[in-house]
């Protein structure tokens, strides 16, 4: 009997060998374009080198794929433009004090409410991609004071505080869908992350970003990619 | 030891058929005989009524419970063989296969006499011109059934093998078969009892239902003139009516082929209403798909490179439809021999079990070429590759290629790597194929056969019956090579490897067959099945 599962496939397919001369045009169509904003309060373009993907600076133009806002970056971003990008299919990752510019481009999906101190936070992966690379809870490093609390928000919470904490139940990391897109949004900085945990709950994001973009699962994107969740998991473990 | 068993093991072919199925064995005494069905006839209705307390009823019965309950009976379930469509009976979820599989479960039972579960093999008769796909939903009906299939074996091929036992002569033959459902044609070569396919063609949906449907509009369209509208919308209305209608169809074209008029009869709540209906009036009927079957015939014949009237020395026909009168004179006027009707409902069943025979060793096979040997007066020598058969692929086969000599960076299209009528096993390898992104960790591989009457690289001409994905390819420049090999089996069956050569190992391709149930699906019906008690 044939033990075959039915599946969907996305990689790559084949082209002539010895390739025709529009082999990188054809390519294109499997690229991910990912814009990076100047960094400011926060760094993501670090995670992202540290991962080798490639990126290219935020020009003031949405064309391409992920979209990844820094917190306090000097670069403008436009509310409307955001949300036609991310209505049409783009993936925005924002953090922190990015949440103005949310309320604005988002109206009604992300609830805010205070803000919380310095300092670091026990926190539970909701998640259950991200739980089984990086396990049940963490800790989240706040460097700075008045960073964006989140009350609620009209999609998944993927980190929460975990109870008996200042902000027990609070999202800290979450994803949400609008039309063809998403948007993922952290309160706390990436660079102020220390730990080997912390750093790999970041790339973790990234991954879960280009999953959500890419439609496919993370171990998918991580494959896609050349990065092993085992060696991941194995480092976030210590 | 009952007919056909070798070894505790029943040995059977079975042809099963779009509307009706046949069982036949090789006895100890090596004659080829047909097993009887639940009724002691030699032909079963393909159809299945499911009861009320989910028992499946397969065969005569089936049909007249079918025609009165038509939502809890399935017909001509073989023309869904090998597309996606799920059936949800009495609350129970079935598919093409598991339909096909009670069928043959009671096929078989009633055949060797034993409950389900006994230990039987056959080979599996289908049309020439199915596809992968088809052919793989086939083997899973059989398997789900429980059945052990040493083959699948192509109709023509099956009657031709029966017919050149019974001629003993090395002849090239056209084998014209029109079953219920589908159409066949196929030339081939008989040689010492065994059978060279030269090349195939045919039309997936064009058979006897085609034409029954046919003289049932002309019928329809005459009841129209006697009764008043009212009346012609209660019959349509009516489904036992309907039901009733349809079978004096069958029937009067069955009729047709022995006389040139007949009458049908329907009784409405009021009145009784005949129609007549002639032999001349189903040929003018059924005019454009006899049509069809001779354009078929000529691209068969150009397939093999062969003059109809010159190179070809019989042309059999085989399937019960091949039995309408108007068929043969056009036949005879194409290709300048008289058609021999050759049994034609039993013939592809008998070929099937002299293959299932030969493919198992049995007894019988040994005792049958001996027979037919002394029969013949030959001593043996022109039956001895009786059995035997080389197939063709009836589609062409090919990979499913992003074109990068295109400017837009959008085109694909199929490169065909076996062409349609080559011999079969088949095995193609090409190095011309390679990634398009560096560092790309896996490929996708996607399978496509004809799905048009001749082969065309334009996708939309083709259909793809394997899909999957090659991973683990490391860091490669893009245009690296993968070489794709695709391996046809004897029966048809599919097989594409693929293997990436910078780095020397093998790589898995894992793949699906569209149309066709997978493994958790497959491990469901049979339980399904199993437990689905079956009457004939």
């Amino acid at each position: 009997m044939s033990g075959w599962r039915r599946r969907t496939f996305e990689s790559p397919g084949l082209t002539q060998a010895p390739p025709g001369p529009y082999v990188a045009k054809l390519a294109r169509r499997w690229s991910r374009t990912i814009y990076v904003t100047s960094p400011g309060y926060d760094n993501i373009g670090k995670v992202l080198r540290s991962m080798s993907v490639e990126f290219e600076p935020f020009k003031g133009a949405y064309g391409c794929d992920l979209l990844f806002a820094n917190c306090g970056s000097g670069d403008y971003l436009d509310p409307a433009s955001l949300q036609q990008f991310v209505r049409t299919g783009g993936c925005l990752y924002a953090s922190d004090l990015t949440s103005d510019l949310l309320s604005r481009a988002f109206p009604g999906m992300f609830r805010f409410g205070g803000s919380g101190s310095a300092g670091k936070v026990a926190a539970k992966i909701v998640d259950a991609e991200l739980r089984s690379v990086i396990g049940h809870s963490t800790t989240v490093h706040f460097d700075m004071d008045a960073w964006a609390m989140l009350d609620s928000c009209q999609g998944e919470t993927l980190v929460k505080a975990a109870p008996g904490t200042a902000y027990a139940g609070r999202p800290l990391m979450v994803e949400v869908e609008f039309g063809k897109g998403a948007v993922f949004y952290t309160s706390f900085h990436n660079r102020a992350q220390a730990s080997a945990q912390e750093k790999v709950l970041l790339q973790l994001l990234v991954l879960k970003q280009i999953s959500t973009s890419s439609k496919t699962t993370l171990a998918k994107a991580s494959q896609s990619l050349g990065i092993s969740l085992t060696a991941l998991k194995k480092r976030a473990d210590g | 030891m009952r007919a056909g068993q070798n070894q505790g093991r029943h040995v059977v072919g079975i042809d099963l058929g779009t509307t009706n199925s046949v069982v036949a064995t090789v006895d100890d005494s090596g004659a080829v005989v047909v097993l009887p069905n639940a009724s002691g006839g030699e032909i079963t209705p393909s159809v299945v009524y499911f009861e009320p307390d989910g028992t499946a009823v397969v065969g005569e019965e089936a049909v007249h419970a079918t025609a009165i309950d038509p939502e809890n009976g399935v017909q001509l379930i073989k023309r869904a063989m090998g597309t996606d469509s799920p059936l949800r009976i009495r609350g129970e979820r079935h598919t093409p296969e598991s339909v096909s599989a009670l069928i043959l479960r009671q096929l078989v039972s009633a055949a060797t006499g034993e409950p389900a579960g006994a230990p039987v093999s056959t080979v599996i008769t289908v049309p020439a011109y199915f596809g992968a796909r088809e052919r793989e939903a086939t083997k899973a009906a059989g398997e789900i059934a429980g059945l052990d299939v040493l083959g699948l074996l192509d109709e023509p091929v099956a009657a031709a093998a029966h017919y050149g036992l019974l001629s003993g002569r090395d002849r090239t033959v056209l084998v014209y078969d029109l079953g219920g459902g589908t159409f066949d044609t196929t030339v081939l070569r008989i040689s010492g009892g065994a059978v060279d396919v030269v090349a195939t063609d045919g039309h997936h949906s064009l058979g006897g239902a085609d034409v029954d449907q046919r003289l049932f509009d002309v019928i329809m369209e005459r009841l129209g003139d006697q009764l008043p509208a009212d009346e012609l919308d209660q019959v349509t209305g009516d489904r036992a009516m309907l039901a009733d209608l349809a079978l004096g169809t069958e029937a009067a074209k069955k009729d047709l082929s022995v006389r040139t008029t007949r009458q049908v009869t329907v009784r409405t709540p009021t009145r009784r209403a005949t129609v007549t209906v002639t032999r001349a009036d189903l040929d003018t009927a059924c005019g454009d798909l006899f049509d069809t079957t001779a354009e078929i015939i000529d691209r068969v014949l150009r397939a093999a490179k062969l003059d109809g009237r010159r190179d070809i020395d019989d042309v059999i026909m085989v399937g019960g439809s091949s039995r309408i009168l108007a068929l043969s004179p056009r036949l005879t006027a194409m290709l300048g021999k008289t058609p021999q009707l050759s049994d034609p409902d039993l013939a592809v069943a008998k070929g099937a079990a002299v293959r299932a025979h030969h493919l198992a060793g049995t007894a019988q096979y040994r005792a049958l070429t001996a027979t037919v040997a002394r029969s013949l007066g030959s001593g043996g020598a022109t039956v001895r590759r009786a059995g035997q058969v080389v197939t063709v692929t009836p589609r062409a086969v090919g990979i499913l290629i992003e074109d990068s000599f295109d400017p837009s960076g959008q085109r694909s299209f199929v490169e065909h790597l076996v062409a349609a009528n080559a011999p079969l096993p088949a095995e193609v390898t090409a190095t011309r194929f390679g990634t398009i992104v560096a560092n790309q960790q896996s490929v996708r591989v996607q399978v496509y056969e004809q799905a048009g009457p001749v082969p065309s690289v334009e996708t939309e001409h083709n259909r793809r019956v394997l899909d999957g994905e090659l991973t683990g390819l490391g860091a490669l420049p893009a245009g690296s090579v993968i070489t794709i090999t695709i391996r046809i089996a004897a029966d048809g069956r599919l097989a594409v490897i693929a293997h990436e050569p910078q780095s020397g190992s093998e790589l898995v391709l894992e793949a699906y067959v569209e149309g066709v149930i997978d493994g958790p699906e497959a491990e469901r019906l049979t339980r399904l099945v199993a437990l689905t008690k079956v009457r004939g």
